[in-house]
């Protein structure tokens, strides 16, 4: 498809609007292409980010057992993590519903309903504002990984 | 907290201090007098005998935030991958070399001793994401420059026929609502008559659709910025980037906005003339001479320089026109909304390449003919020309002439055969060196307490160990002071801090353009008039960019 609208446009114009994305997706993977440099599934093992989106698949980590966590970060579905063996961490939707436990699950707020935020549209071009609408009360989910990385200290972030 | 720093050699050309010993005194982040009377107790000594001592450097047109560099880093995995920057210190992980993620980006710019960039292809409907960006650069204050001249609202009130005070405040409603210091107009209605299938629009073409010129967008935005008393004069990326005697269209350009201020940006790229056997040859002596007869006109040069980088432009026009030369092949143009475009386009210089060479030549020909250090820029247009790590070898190029001709021995003979560089013997100056990458971008952006070391300005300072070999000296300053914070020591960084936001807020008719721009919006726009302006509680709300506002002519 790419080739033809390149064709086309040596005579006329014609261009294709890619859409797609939900749950944040989008977002992350824009957010994740200017702080690392890559789209998501990015490893630092090395130190440096390296992406390869196979191996850093988080679903073949879990499958072949070269996880030793699972930490799952998700403010705007309720949908679960998948179910794994490794320890999981949650910072979830308040109201996340599971079929197996997870070790730890941190309810959080949702932005745009509980906290402003950000967030692209599924052109992945024009990011829109997210507006606070109540105060439910929740921590945000960025305040708990930050509250995270300070108690493991100053070596480790 | 007084610091003090001792001894070192003053080079601050806002006060037309060159090169005098002298102490500065530091007071919660500003600059202050020399304290005098009641016993002075310094908190915190810099030894800076034999050192060089200049405000914090200010690039004043580069590629940092926005939609099309983060396009540029998904399209050229391979410059990051080539590039990596493993955490280190203070520092976290990053990569890449000509479309560097942003946090690599703000430590890359301290450790060269600047303290502030300015984006300057802001579009409007992405401005968000440009502020983003910019947000997660740290050390660095920042600044955009919003788009316009191809957007559909403008087109539809100067091909309409409105009052000049129409425009004014749909100019004035769009730095509001961007969060800007600055207009730039790019390709003057070509990114608008791209879309409708024109290939080229010269100064004095019409827009098939609207029926407007170049000539007549780039009267009535210069006269909107001069109108509302924004400092920074209409930035203007002209017709015809990269076309071969596209001299002609940049002298018209300047004579064409009868007197009133105008920046012409990356000028390098609009000096092109169509003498010799290949049809291509320098315009440098031409456009230096029409740069220092009108004193109405500021340039940046957007410097070439050898090596692979990759070009981001708001000028889809010409960058699909480019784009058979892409390096790697692989290319991205889009058409975004009612707004404008973009094109990245990976690109390598070379040196013994015909026209890269001569491009090279031809843009440091326009710097060392220029009579005016105040009215010309030092920029590569990053990562157009070169990414900005190049900086300190441009420098040097300008101060060291022997080095200038050791390296212009080495690029196409045929290229150095038609350029008359080897024979200009000018050598740039610390204290010039000074004026274009600080007190000049300063006072072009209205920044009054920025780039100069007088008391209250903010204590961004770059302290440097005075050296032959300029491109070592400019490339790992002794010590960056950001806001009065020691940032970078000995090249390193040693402190995160977060820089601030620049703006501009002329004074404006909101509800008479608001009753225009909402029936506009809710008819035409993906997104409601109310979403597309930027809240301050976006930018701040996280506790690290504050924003500044500058004062705009007449205001206080
Ligand atoms: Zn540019």
């Amino acid at each position: 498809m790419c080739k033809a609208i390149v064709a086309i446009n040596q005579v006329t114009r014609c261009a294709a609007l890619p859409l797609g994305g939900q749950e944040g997706d989008r977002t992350a993977s824009q957010v994740a292409a200017w702080i690392s440099g890559f789209p998501t599934r990015v490893g630092y093992l090395q130190g440096f980010p390296e992406y390869d989106p196979y191996h850093y698949g988080a679903e073949r980590l879990l499958l072949e057992g070269e996880a030793d966590l699972l930490v799952w970060v998700s403010t705007l579905s309720t949908n679960p993590p998948p179910e794994t063996q490794v320890p999981t961490l949650v910072i979830g939707r308040s109201g996340m519903v599971f079929s197996k436990e997870p070790e730890v699950f941190i309810p959080v707020g949702v932005p745009g309903i509980d906290f402003s935020g950000h967030m692209y549209r599924c052109d992945n071009v024009v990011a829109l504002p997210l507006y606070q609408l109540r105060d439910g009360g929740l921590p945000k989910a960025s305040n708990v990984l930050k509250a995270i990385e300070e108690a493991m200290g100053p070596e480790s972030s | 907290m007084l610091m003090k720093l001792t001894g070192g050699k003053v080079y601050d050309p806002a006060h037309g201090i060159d090169g005098e010993v002298r102490d500065l005194y530091i007071r919660d982040g500003r600059i202050i007098a020399h304290p005098h009377g009641e016993a002075v107790s310094v908190d915190q000594e810099f030894d800076c005998r034999g050192k060089v001592i200049m405000s914090g450097a200010i690039d004043m047109h580069t590629h940092i935030g926005g939609g099309k560099v983060t396009i540029a880093r998904n399209l050229l995995p391979e410059d990051h991958r080539n590039d990596p920057v493993p955490r280190s210190g203070l520092k976290r992980a990053g990569a890449g070399h000509s479309a560097a993620s942003t946090l690599t980006t703000g430590y890359r710019y301290a450790e060269m001793g600047y303290t502030a960039g300015f984006e300057p292809a802001v579009l409007p409907i992405n401005a968000r994401q440009a502020h983003m960006e910019m947000a997660d650069v740290p050390l660095l204050d920042v600044g955009g420059y919003v788009m316009l001249g191809s957007d559909d609202f403008f087109l539809r009130l100067l091909s309409s026929g409105v009052d000049q005070e129409v425009i004014n405040d749909y100019v004035a409603w769009t730095v509001h609502s961007s969060q800007c210091i600055g207009i730039k107009v790019v390709n003057p209605g070509g990114i608008s008559a791209f879309k409708f299938n024109q290939r080229s629009l010269d100064l004095d073409e019409q827009h098939q659709y609207y029926g407007v010129t170049p000539r007549g967008i780039l009267q009535s935005l210069t006269r909107a910025v001069h109108e509302l008393g924004i400092p920074h004069p209409l930035h203007v990326h002209g017709c015809n980037l990269g076309v071969p005697g596209n001299i002609e269209t940049t002298l018209n350009t300047i004579s064409g906005v009868e007197g009133l201020p105008m920046h012409l940006t990356h000028i390098q790229f609009h000096s092109y003339g169509t003498e010799g056997d290949r049809k291509f040859s320098s315009g440098a002596a031409k456009i230096a001479e029409a740069l220092n007869k009108n004193p109405n006109i500021t340039v940046d040069v957007g410097q070439i320089l050898f090596g692979q980088t990759v070009t981001a432009s708001g000028d889809s026009m010409r960058q699909y026109a480019n784009h058979g030369h892409a390096h790697p092949n692989k290319w991205v143009c889009m058409d975004i909304e009612c707004d404008a475009g973009c094109g990245v386009v990976p690109f390598k210089y070379r040196d013994q390449n015909f026209v890269n060479a001569l491009q090279w030549c031809i843009g440091l020909e326009i710097f060392l003919l220029a009579e005016d250090p105040w009215r010309i820029f030092l920029t590569t247009d990053h990562p157009n020309g070169a990414p900005f790590t190049t900086y300190p070898h441009l420098i040097r190029l300008l101060m060291d002439k022997t080095f200038r001709n050791d390296r212009l021995a080495t690029i196409s003979p045929d290229a150095a055969a038609l350029s008359t560089l080897g024979s200009i013997d000018r050598e740039y100056s610390l204290y010039e060196i000074a004026i274009m990458t600080r007190a000049g971008a300063a006072r072009l952006l209205g920044l009054h307490d920025r780039g100069h070391l007088g008391a209250g300005a903010a204590a961004d300072i770059t302290v440097y160990t005075e050296q032959d070999d300029k491109e070592a000296m400019f490339t790992r300053p002794d010590y960056v002071f950001k806001d009065g914070e020691l940032i970078v020591r000995k090249g390193e960084v040693v402190k995160i801090v977060w820089g601030n936001l620049h703006t501009v807020r002329p004074e404006f008719d909101r509800a008479g353009i608001e009753s225009r721009l909402k029936p506009y919006f809710d008819r035409y726009h993906t997104m409601a008039m109310d979403n597309f302006v930027i809240r301050d509680w976006e930018i701040e709300d996280d506790g690290r960019s504050q924003i500044l506002v500058h004062p705009c002519r007449g205001q206080a």
